[in-house]
């Protein structure tokens, strides 16, 4: 049995890849850090898995949680927001995004890959998003990492293809998420050419997509954003 | 496990996997300078021999081995 760890599982995002891998037949490990009761009652809707509890802004616990896992594949998708406009945008705001998006990433790529290594035929797929590649106003912080996300991909993909590990990356536009129940999707939709807003699933079927199809692409990013950003 | 085990296996190796030419394979012979290998395949090779040999080797040996012979003796104090 294929093994998928999802880091960030209890968001939205990560829950609709959770049951996409669970639904394809995967082992799926259900990463949470403050939200075990949820990661629990995931898994209880799953056939085959665990919940992992981890840290990604410590790599103690991160190699202490994942470094053991011998997985096929890594989805990369623990996240944070911090919104604020850069002039009023505090040390510890850009700090922890930073640290948990771009430095957790790292953290959890860098403890899991060796086995890739010695295993091959794997892939990693990271959870990156539209703030990225366009940028958006109030997230310098969350857009840093973002685009910071699409290069790791490029990069590291450059350095595996040679142990059969492909490595891609999502990049999610507007999707109902508690990310973005606050804002007003009303207004935002008339910029979306598909006129509305992305549900979880259609992420997560690209994710299963790029980890258990796409065995010729690797270093790519795919745009989800329903044409709101070309 | 014997030297001669281990250069066999790496030789082995190095030819099949690597498209190392087998009279590139001498005593000394440094895998980037001669061998025409880089940093990644470093690691890969650590990785086929450790599967092969069965043996402790991590993927961060291969930042101590430049050449053949002293690969054979990293091998050697962890066989």
């Amino acid at each position: 049995m294929r093994k998928v760890l999802v880091t960030g599982a209890t968001g939205a995002i990560g829950e609709a890849c959770v049951r996409a891998f669970a639904d394809a037949g995967y082992y799926v490990y259900i990463h949470y850090r403050s939200q075990e009761a949820k990661a629990q009652s995931m898994l209880e809707s799953i056939q085959n898995g665990e919940i992992v509890y981890c840290d990604v802004r410590d790599g103690e616990s991160v190699k202490s949680a994942f470094g053991e896992l011998d997985l096929d594949v890594l989805v990369n998708n623990a996240g944070i927001t911090k919104d604020n406009l850069f002039f009023w945008m505090k040390d510890e705001e850009w700090t922890d995004v930073i640290d948990t998006n771009l430095n957790g990433m790292y953290r959890v790529t860098k403890a899991v890959v060796e086995k890739m290594i010695v295993k091959k035929n794997c892939a990693i797929v990271n959870v990156s998003s539209v703030s990225g590649i366009a940028g958006n106003p109030g997230q310098t912080n969350y857009s840093t990492t973002k685009g910071g996300i699409i290069a790791f991909t490029k990069a590291l993909a450059l350095e595996l293809g040679r142990y059969k590990i492909r490595v891609n990356c999502v990049a999610p536009g507007l999707i109902e998420s508690e990310m973005t129940e606050s804002l007003p999707l009303k207004e935002l939709k008339k910029g979306i050419p598909l006129r509305r807003i992305g549900k979880p699933e259609d992420v997560s079927e690209v994710v299963l997509f790029l980890a258990d199809k796409a065995s010729y692409i690797t270093a790519e990013t795919i745009n989800i954003s329903g044409g709101m950003v070309r | 496990m014997t030297e001669e085990l281990v250069r066999a296996t790496l030789k082995e190796v190095l030819i099949e996997e690597f498209e190392v030419e087998e009279d590139e394979i001498v005593e000394g012979a440094n895998f980037f300078e001669d061998l025409d290998m880089d940093s990644l395949d470093a690691i890969d090779l650590i990785v086929m021999m450790d599967k092969k040999l069965n043996i402790d080797l991590k993927a961060e040996d291969a930042q101590k081995i430049r050449t053949i012979d002293e690969f054979v003796t990293l091998i050697m104090t962890r066989a």
